[in-house]
């Protein structure tokens, strides 16, 4: 089969590979319809996360038609049209068993980094370096999918395969933002970066009951996309001091909830973004805060921070003295999708949400190295490049 | 002894400077430092922890490395006692073991392969387990290296399933060095011992070792040999679900 692999930083490669097989009983095999690249591969392919390998096959967020199935999968039959979500869960732990599917303590086969760096294992996840795994990516025509039954739904009459291939991964981690958020009647929310997850948390928000929300990028594209699909007020942080605008925003408060959908390669115009840079190229620390430090420094006293965006290591110059002295909420989390997908695809088949707009580049799997180059360059206004493996 | 050294050491090496001296200087500092925060980590390795000490003591053993590791698996103590005493599921579940030889009513031989093609094995007696709480393994009589296995087996707290606690020691031959050998050994058994109660527990939890191939090269295949059929009749051990490759 083709498959899209990375071979080093800022290197990636159509290559023919061995197809996948069946390998346990849980297993099921699902031809690849569409893949999306997504912000969280930009770390993999600047070479931010560790244990990646040449050739190894990337892309996590996916949909496809089951061709084949292990012996025990008793969900889904060959030709079934399916999501997956590839943070993967066992679905049998006691954290599976408690819907922190992305807790799961059996879906790992490499343990040994995330046990030394984190204290305890990270699950596995598909097509995210060999520290989360090792698994073969989606960016390929066909993928072996491990404990399907847990982690593969199947897409519902009335919902496209353009809004089904999100509901893998962007709609999940935003709304899994805004639930961990904890968002109250009336609440302002304040969301920065206005990516395909981004977008996704904002009109998550709304739909959990805040009354406004607040999107913070530097891309007018991407404000105008949160202002005319998702209905939030857009702040330019390239042209606006972000935390006086939105003291102002909130009568002097600040944001109830605010919302890092940027992570561990944030942008900013203050003296701490070229500081964490800095340390960053010389490899002296992994992570760039400042999304982290404004929203911190931003939210009102007792409110919540929810981290979704991408940290993989440590953190310079971490603001817990605002997290103790407010009394602030952090949360954080890989979203366990297998917690939403149903009640996403009814809010799609409803017309309550329709993330179809995020896919702005379909194009063949062929194609998938120039579209990974427009995604990362933010070229033609790319928000999401879509491969269709022939 | 150290604050003496150190100070010569850093007097010297700053009386020599240049490539020879600066070395000096930082040896010289760490012993010094050593002196100022009286612990010394090589002297701490050397040293035996009090839970050895009483291992020791129980045993009648001059020496002991112990390696301790516990996990929860989220399965009925009964269901895990089963499948853990029988050493053919656990063999099928440590990537060097090739196979396992019953050769004796309660006595089990494990054959691996070692570093350069090298085949090592290792003959290990059951005690009488003490029904769904404790599992133990002595190394048989005549083995060269002492081994003491024990897996403790207790409820988890709030119906989470079944904690599994198990203590591996040895007994060292050569006095401190070989203590010293057996603790830079250890380093590396006491992961491959998590790795192998991580193993159980996927195993129990989900009917699986999961695993990163695309396809299936390399399949392990352990080989449990089965006794002679008076010495299997013998047997008290139940037969749990045989594992992939397994033929328990």
């Amino acid at each position: 089969m083709r498959a899209l692999t990375w071979q080093g930083p800022n290197k990636l490669q159509v290559e023919t590979v061995d197809d996948p097989s069946i390998l346990s009983p849980r297993d099921a095999i699902v031809r690849v319809t569409l893949s999306s690249v997504c912000g969280s591969d930009l770390h993999l392919l600047g070479g931010y996360v560790p244990t990646m390998r040449a050739g190894d096959i990337i892309g996590h967020e996916f949909m496809g038609e089951v061709v084949e199935t292990g012996s025990a999968i008793t969900q889904f039959k060959k030709g079934d049209r399916v999501v997956t979500v590839s943070i993967l869960g066992c679905g049998e732990c006691e954290h599976c068993q408690r819907a922190d599917f992305s807790c799961c303590d059996n879906s790992n086969p490499n343990p040994y980094a995330t046990d030394i760096a984190y204290g305890q294992p990270a699950c596995g996840i598909i097509g995210y370096s060999h520290a989360f795994g090792g698994f073969a990516g989606s960016h390929a025509t066909y993928i072996r999918v491990p404990f399907a039954d847990t982690n593969l739904f199947t897409v519902p009459e009335g919902v496209s395969d353009e809004q089904a291939v999100f509901v893998s991964d962007a709609v999940p981690t935003g709304f899994f933002a805004a639930d961990n958020a904890s968002i109250q009647p009336g609440d302002t929310v304040a969301v920065w970066g206005c990516g395909g997850v981004g977008l996704m948390a904002i009109s998550s928000a709304y739909l959990l009951g805040a009354e406004r929300v607040i999107a913070i990028d530097r891309f007018p594209d991407r404000l105008r996309l949160a202002e005319e699909k998702a209905g939030a007020i857009a702040l330019n942080y390239e042209a606006t001091d972000v935390h006086a605008a939105l003291l102002e925003l909130t009568g002097g408060r600040g944001p109830d909830r605010c919302i890092d959908c940027v992570g561990m390669e944030a942008h900013g115009t203050e003296v701490d973004y070229y500081y964490d840079k800095t340390k960053q190229m010389m490899r002296l620390h992994t992570e760039r805060g400042t999304v982290l430090r404004q929203s911190i420094r931003a939210c009102r006293k007792g409110g919540t921070v929810s981290v979704v965006g991408v940290y993989g290591g440590v953190l310079d110059k971490f603001p817990m003295g605002a997290i103790v002295n407010k009394s602030l909420t952090l949360r954080s989390g890989q979203q366990p999708g297998q917690r939403y997908v149903t009640r996403l695809f009814d809010y799609i088949r409803n017309g309550q949400l329709d993330p179809s707009y995020l896919l702005t580049h379909p194009m063949g799997l062929e194609q998938s190295v120039e579209g990974y180059a427009m995604f990362k360059d933010k070229r033609e206004n790319c928000l999401r490049a879509v491969f269709r493996p022939e | 002894m150290s604050l003496l050294a150190g100070t010569l050491l850093i007097a010297n090496g700053l009386r020599q400077g240049g490539f020879r001296g600066w070395p000096q200087v930082l040896l010289g500092a760490c012993a010094a430092w050593r002196a100022y925060s009286g612990s010394c980590r090589v002297k701490q390795a050397l040293t035996h922890s009090p839970f050895e000490r009483a291992f020791e003591q129980d045993r009648g053993w001059d020496s002991s490395k112990v390696i301790s590791r516990s996990i929860t698996i989220g399965k009925p103590r009964e269901e895990v006692f089963a499948f853990c005493r029988n050493p053919a599921n656990l063999g099928a579940l440590v990537p060097w073991v090739d196979t396992i030889e019953q050769t004796g009513e309660r006595t089990y031989r494990w054959v691996a392969h070692g570093p350069r093609d090298k085949t090592l094995h290792c003959d290990l007696e059951q005690s009488e387990p003490k029904e769904g709480r404790k599992l133990h393994w002595l190394a048989a009589p005549g083995t060269r290296f002492k081994h003491d296995i024990q897996m403790h087996f207790s409820d988890a707290p709030t119906g989470r399933g079944t904690q599994i606690k198990i203590i591996v020691a040895c007994q060292p031959s050569f006095g401190a060095a070989g203590y010293a050998l057996a603790a830079a050994i250890s380093k590396f058994s006491d992961k491959a011992l998590l790795y192998l109660l991580r193993s159980v527990k996927q195993q129990l939890e989900t009917g699986e070792v999961i695993t990163n191939r695309i396809r299936p090269h390399g399949e392990k295949d352990l080989l449990f040999i089965h006794p002679p059929s008076s010495v299997a009749s013998a047997s008290t051990d139940p037969s749990p679900t045989p594992l992939n490759g397994g033929t328990a």
